[in-house]
């Protein structure tokens, strides 16, 4: 693939800067304080006022100057003492952009719809326990695996959902097993995750997933009364096979081998520390604090309508202030959006989360194949397809090659027409380098792949989390803190 | 440079000087605040007349809006300039980084 715009050849370039500086490729960010974020194109950064900024622009910053130098060091200006600036921001970019290159490492496979809870929020499909025909098929699996080592990435992670895919461990176990003997050939960094509500966890479960280090995932709400509203099962008992599950997998398989994420319903909304308080209750050392998603039946459902994007950052903060007050008391607990977050401020990689990049990652950093074979840019197209709306369905094993899907238009044209370099509002943002696209999102809420910023719950959410991640970090106790969640 | 005429509570308009904001400027600073205020832009003399209504759900004062259009407008012809100002040295960068890749033809 080559760019379609060519570049002045390098003789363009060369011509000498004789005085004062040459102001970098830089954006800005208005704070709420008034003071203004510059950020350089891979996302160095300097807090700077007003009138600062406009100096700068205009050329009129002094070598004199006490930020000067800083502002040099972090390549938002460079002279004649600093051209290797250049060769120094092309390599940063570069590693930047790196994971582009390396395609699809999250390959997440539907193997069952069937589930024993029915989720007010759930954003999948849930069939009823006993309909095994929406399982995943042997066949159908073998099919999508061969797709999966077509990545050409270094690193393949299989992840398993559902429904609940402990329902279908038959092809789980086909599934690893099958990838394992494949793998003795491809030699890739080959991981899988199970995401579970754990109610289906044994022995036979448990002695699989210590043989081939498999990572459990779970969903735990809050309190046993949140859970069990949010999450209702047939028996009310949600809550106690979620918590009785972790245990159950920390002393079997290790700590660092389960993890779990909260969804905050409106419910969640006023008891923050009560819901972190389980995590610590737990000896579980990071929480996610994640809105609704605006798909499945938390549209059906009218959860999307319960509260507003005030409302959950809101929730987020109390919550971060509180994560960070265990941490002083010395519980290390992080917050994982926050810490991609910080991955994206302070170091020179992409976390290569999928909904904060650009190119969007739908498709391209994780697929979908759900249990029919039909593949996915990700699990809320798959949900938009569920809602009869097709747009980002790429294609089916059964009958499309790996190019056919991964070059399909619908992917092609999504990602294209969403690239945060050149969307309105996203292509001047000072926040650029640590947000991303998210087509999906924009599609299903506005009907659109790029979206109306300005009226995005995305972009008020992730311009909020950031700015409010720059707040905390000019405290050094909190910087220290957040420093270490990336250590 | 910028006269402000209020024509009813819901609505005024902003006279601009093109020589110091240019046209993409004003669509950008109008987009950014769409959540609070429709525009249409037109050309007036040696400038722009926005009118601007306000969304029936934006709670924010006639003047709060004008100080955030105002704003918005100086935020963005700053953009401009830095963006005149290093689209040379970004392409450089860019091709800089690509090199070598097979990428950049």
């Amino acid at each position: 693939m080559a760019l379609s715009k060519k570049f002045f050849p390098l003789e363009y370039y060369s011509q000498p800067i004789n005085e004062g500086y040459q102001l970098l490729p830089i954006r800005f960010h208005r704070m709420k304080k008034g003071d203004y974020l510059i950020t350089n194109m891979v996302g160095e950064h300097k807090i700077v006022n007003q009138e600062f900024l406009t100096r700068l622009v205009e050329g009129s910053v002094s070598i004199e100057d006490s930020e000067y130098n800083d502002l040099k060091a972090k390549h938002i200006l460079m002279d004649r003492d600093s051209n290797v600036a250049i060769d120094l921001l092309s390599l940063k970019y570069r590693t930047k952009q790196y994971s582009i290159s390396q395609f699809t490492a999250l390959h997440i496979f539907v193997v069952s719809l069937r589930c024993d809870y029915t989720c007010k929020y759930c954003q999948v499909s849930r069939r009823m326990e006993g309909d095994n025909s929406f399982d995943m098929s042997e066949n159908t699996a073998l099919l999508a695996l061969d797709l999966v080592f077509k990545s050409p990435s270094k690193a393949i992670k299989i992840e398993f959902q559902g429904g609940e895919p402990l329902l279908n461990f038959p092809v789980i176990k086909f599934i690893v097993e099958e990838a394992l003997k494949i793998n003795k050939t491809e030699e890739r960094n080959l991981q899988f995750v199970i995401t579970s509500n754990l109610t289906y966890l044994n022995e036979e479960v448990l002695e699989f997933c210590e043989r081939h280090h498999i990572y459990i995932s779970t969903s735990l709400d809050g309190p046993e009364a949140l859970h069990n509203k949010n999450r209702p099962r047939p028996d009310k008992d949600g809550y106690q096979k979620t918590v009785d599950g972790i245990r159950i997998i920390q002393d079997y398989l290790g700590r660092d081998r389960v993890s779990a994420l909260m969804t905050t319903t409106s419910e969640s909304l006023e008891i923050p520390r009560e819901i972190i308080d389980e995590y610590v209750r737990l000896d579980l050392h990071a929480v996610f604090l994640r809105p609704l998603s605006p798909y499945g039946f938390a549209l059906k459902t009218k959860q999307m309508q319960k509260y507003n994007i005030d409302n959950w950052l809101q929730f987020y903060k109390e919550g971060l202030e509180y994560i960070l007050d265990l941490n002083k008391s010395g519980y290390f607990l992080i917050e994982q959006y926050t810490l991609i977050i910080l991955k994206k401020i302070l170091t020179p990689s992409n976390p290569g989360y999928v909904d904060l990049q650009s190119p969007s990652g739908a498709g391209i950093t994780a697929i979908v194949y759900n249990y029919d074979g039909d593949v996915y840019a990700s699990d809320e197209a798959r949900m938009l397809k569920e809602m009869g709306d097709d747009k980002f369905r790429l294609g089916s094993v059964h009958n499309n090659t790996y190019e056919e899907i991964l070059l399909s238009d619908q992917l092609l044209d999504a990602l294209e027409d969403s690239l945060t370099e050149s969307v309105p509002m996203c292509t001047d943002c000072g926040l650029q380098t640590y947000c991303g696209s998210d087509p999906v999102y924009h599609y299903a809420t506005q009907g659109d792949v790029v979206g109306k910023k300005p009226l995005s719950f995305f972009c008020k959410k992730n311009t909020s989390i950031i700015e409010h991640v720059f707040k905390l970090l000019e405290d050094p106790e909190n910087k220290n803190i957040l420093e270490g969640w990336i250590k | 440079m910028k006269n402000v005429i209020e024509t009813n509570p819901r609505s005024f308009n902003i006279e601009i000087n093109s020589s110091i904001y240019s046209l993409l400027v004003c669509q950008k600073a109008c987009y950014a605040l769409m959540n609070y205020m429709s525009c249409k832009i037109d050309h007036v003399g040696n400038g722009f007349l926005i009118e601007i209504n306000v969304a029936n759900e934006c709670d924010k004062t006639l003047d709060d809006l004008k100080h955030l259009l105002l704003d918005e407008l100086l935020d963005y012809a700053l953009r401009e300039k830095i963006s005149e100002k290093t689209e040379l040295v970004r392409n450089l960068i860019l091709s800089n980084a690509f090199s070598n890749t097979g990428l950049v033809e």
